[in-house]
């Protein structure tokens, strides 16, 4: 890690409830440091003309392409994992990210122009993906925010609101869930019990 | 001024047991704990809320503990050495495997004395594990430990590939036995609790069925019978009253974090359980009269953590009833109390190492997505798109992940500890808990022991894709020693009894207490020092 600030990617303790998207999520990880290889400059994260709503399309736009719908099958797109991403903003638990999101969705947009003259939801998913991946390998430096880690907690907010509880948007009907052959009432399936000797 | 015979801080595996063997003697108690108390029909499993937030343990943006890997780093504010914030303490969703300490971890300091391993504080023991084996018998009975000696109920039902393991463990010569867990497998309708119903998820949830030995469940259900217990939640211990006149505690500050109003509650005794950091860090708030020998907060330890995880594909597996369904546990805990051979010794320069407990990935799904997309390239770098779509489809629908947790014994020594940061302090205005964390160099042995263990454990089973996933860290939440008990006030905090060698009124009835970490996770010891501890409170203080 380049910055003590950052939580590390694959951290995690030995229980699932604290795995590391418990600190991530909490503390959030923001850099003011970091040069700039694009020339892209994130603007300030608090600023009046930030209002939430403006980054939401691009975010959802982001999860649609760490977890894209294809011939596998459904992805964020079909469980409504957008309407997970409106909430998270709302979200004070979710405080520590909320600079780094809104910096990430900005960056994006002005890449975005800079490069493809045109929004980032209206890339082609290609165009798409290009941006995601330099950013998420570190090989553009925005100011502002690590751009490895805001991919990271992108994606830990795409599988919370494809796999999470519908109660907080997202996973509409339990799709989620059933891609992965997961019991949402929480037995074991088929509950053939059988004891080892 | 309210005055009780004992106040109690801390309402986990260290506070609860001790609080209710108080009330059953007689002794009005006030229980006091920071979080809030859940009740058994809040435990959905909702994963978002219970493990993704700060229902458990409290937020490191607001009430963090702080880290750093040497005295010359800055520390950074982080959510680990929490256990758990709740009424019960981590008990409420602990894994519950409750294994008895075996007598050679007590002995880490003579077992040690004629190695060349130095710069260590290892201490035998002054109430070994022998001492305490009444203890362990109780607290089996009183929590229901299933399959365990104590308690008289049969184990959990294991999954068929349990068999796997116990063959592969053969012919490896290591043992593997059903493990003691604290989850009935009958129902005990005299405590209201019901048997486990093999729910897909278990450990890091609260249990609907009270099967799970929780202290609000046991201890604390029965204490509150006896009429003489009064808890507070949501109530923070800020600081213990020293009486200059005495040299002991006169009582408690409590601050009501509802309202924030702060009182003092007298006391007769004071006992702290708030987990290892959490009292080192209180019996520092407290001041100077309570950490005569700047003994307070050394010698920290955790459980060493070592994971090795394999993957059991359906069609190679095909002989493994139900192997996609059937029991969620495996329920099998590898190397117990194990004393390496002697040419092993040699070559691995250890003489102990730790447990593995076998279990299924936990089937949490988010935790489970997101620890395919985080561990499958390595480097950091993390896995999306149709990569982890197809990734996802293998972990979930391809056969299943075993992991094996491993529990490793832990040198402590001088730079790993518990002081006050200087810096940062909690929402409340006090200093945090500032943790110095660093390995010994013989914990890098006991681990590369483990994760070679580990892995020709599952290779022998037949398992794909074997690997070592956490090669050494930290089980931050099995915690101790910061107030280890010893008869030198000059290398230990307490005595026998469990008393704090400057304040003789004031006891310690969590791991802290323990003076090495064990090679099996130290709940069940916990719990049967704190029965034992009451049993002394009760001789000294009549």
């Amino acid at each position: 890690m380049d910055n003590p600030d950052e939580a590390s990617p694959g951290a995690f303790d030995r229980r699932s409830v604290l795995v590391g998207s418990f600190g991530l999520l909490a503390l959030g990880a923001c850099k003011q440091d970091a040069p700039s290889a694009v020339g892209v400059t994130a603007p300030p994260a608090s600023t009046a003309t930030n209002a939430p709503e403006a980054f939401v399309p691009v975010l959802v736009a982001v999860a649609e392409r760490l977890l894209p719908s294809d011939d596998l099958g459904p992805g964020a797109k079909e469980a409504d994992v957008a309407a997970f991403l409106r909430t998270v903003f709302d979200d004070q638990r979710l405080a520590g990210v909320h600079p780094l999101l809104k910096r990430g969705a900005a960056f994006l947009m002005k890449a975005a122009r800079l490069e493809g003259d045109r929004a980032f939801t209206d890339l082609d998913d290609v165009a798409k993906d290009e941006l995601l991946r330099r950013l998420g390998d570190n090989l553009m430096r925005p100011d502002g925010f690590h751009g490895p880690t805001f991919v990271r907690v992108m994606l830990a907010l795409t599988l919370e609101g494809f796999l999470g509880d519908p109660r907080h948007g997202g996973n509409q009907g339990g799709l989620g869930w059933r891609v992965v052959g997961f019991s949402p009432d929480g037995r074991a399936q088929g509950l053939a019990l059988r004891l080892a000797p | 001024m309210k005055s009780f015979d004992a106040v109690v801080v801390g309402s986990g595996a260290g506070g609860s047991p001790l609080a209710c063997r108080l009330c059953e003697a007689g002794w009005k108690v006030l229980l006091v704990e920071r979080g809030r108390a859940w009740q058994r029909s809040d435990f959905d499993r909702d994963e978002i809320e219970w493990c993704r937030r700060d229902r458990f343990v409290p937020s490191p943006k607001t009430d963090p503990h702080t880290r750093r890997s040497d005295e010359g780093q800055r520390a950074n504010p982080s959510a680990d050495g929490w256990i758990s914030t709740v009424l019960g303490g981590g008990t409420v969703h602990m894994g519950a495997y409750l294994l008895r300490a075996g007598v050679d971890d007590g002995r880490q300091g003579s077992r040690l004395q004629n190695t060349d391993d130095r710069g260590h504080s290892a201490l035998d023991w002054v109430v070994p594990p022998k001492a305490l084996e009444p203890f362990y018998d109780v607290a089996e009975r009183d929590l229901g430990v299933s399959g365990a000696k104590g308690s008289g109920l049969p184990f959990l039902s294991a999954h068929a590939l349990a068999t796997k393991i116990d063959a592969a463990a053969a012919k490896l010569a290591l043992s593997s036995t059903p493990t003691p867990r604290g989850i009935l497998t009958a129902a005990r309708p005299e405590d209201d609790r019901l048997p486990c119903a093999y729910r897909q998820l278990c450990a890091s949830y609260g249990c609907p069925n009270d099967a799970k030995s929780s202290m609000p469940a046991t201890y604390l259900r029965r204490a509150q019978k006896t009429g003489n217990l009064t808890v507070r939640t949501e109530t923070l211990a800020t600081k213990l009253v020293l009486d200059p006149l005495t040299k002991k505690a006169s009582g408690v500050v409590v601050r009501n974090l509802q309202d924030h109003s702060e009182e003092t509650i007298a006391a007769k005794v004071v006992v702290v359980a708030a987990g290892a950091i959490e009292s080192a860090r209180l019996l520092l708030l407290s001041g100077e009269g309570f950490n005569a020998q700047g003994q307070v907060g050394k010698n920290l330890w955790f459980s060493l953590f070592v994971e090795v995880a394999g993957f059991f594909t359906k069609e190679k597996h095909a002989d493994v009833a139900d192997l996609m369904t059937g029991s969620p546990f495996l329920n099998r805990s590898i190397a117990v109390d194990r004393t390496l051979d002697p040419v092993l010794q040699k070559t691995a320069k250890v003489d102990r190492t730790g447990m593995f407990q076998a279990s299924f990935v936990h089937d949490n799904p988010i935790h489970r997505s997101e620890r395919v997309a985080t561990e499958s390239l390595g480097a950091g770098k993390v896995l999306w798109g149709r990569d982890l779509k197809v990734a996802l489809q293998k972990e979930f629908r391809g056969g299943r992940k075993v992991i094996l947790e491993g529990f490793g014994e832990q040198l402590p020594h001088a730079g790993m500890y518990v002081d006050l940061d200087p810096d940062v302090k909690d929402r409340h205005g006090l200093p945090v808990a500032r943790l110095t964390i660093w390995h010994h160099g013989r914990d890098q042995r006991v681990a590369a022991q483990m994760q070679k263990d580990g892995s020709a454990l599952l290779t022998t089973m037949g398992a794909d894709d074997v690997k070592v996933v956490r090669s050494m860290s930290e089980t931050t939440v099995l915690q101790g020693g910061t107030c280890r008990f010893g008869e030198d006030p000059k290398t230990s905090v307490i005595d026998r009894d469990g008393a704090l060698h400057a304040v003789k009124n004031v006891y310690v009835a969590d791991g802290g207490a323990l003076p090495s970490s064990l090679t099996v996770p130290a709940t069940l010891t916990i719990v049967a020092n704190s029965l034992r501890a009451a049993e002394r409170i009760q001789a000294r203080e009549k």
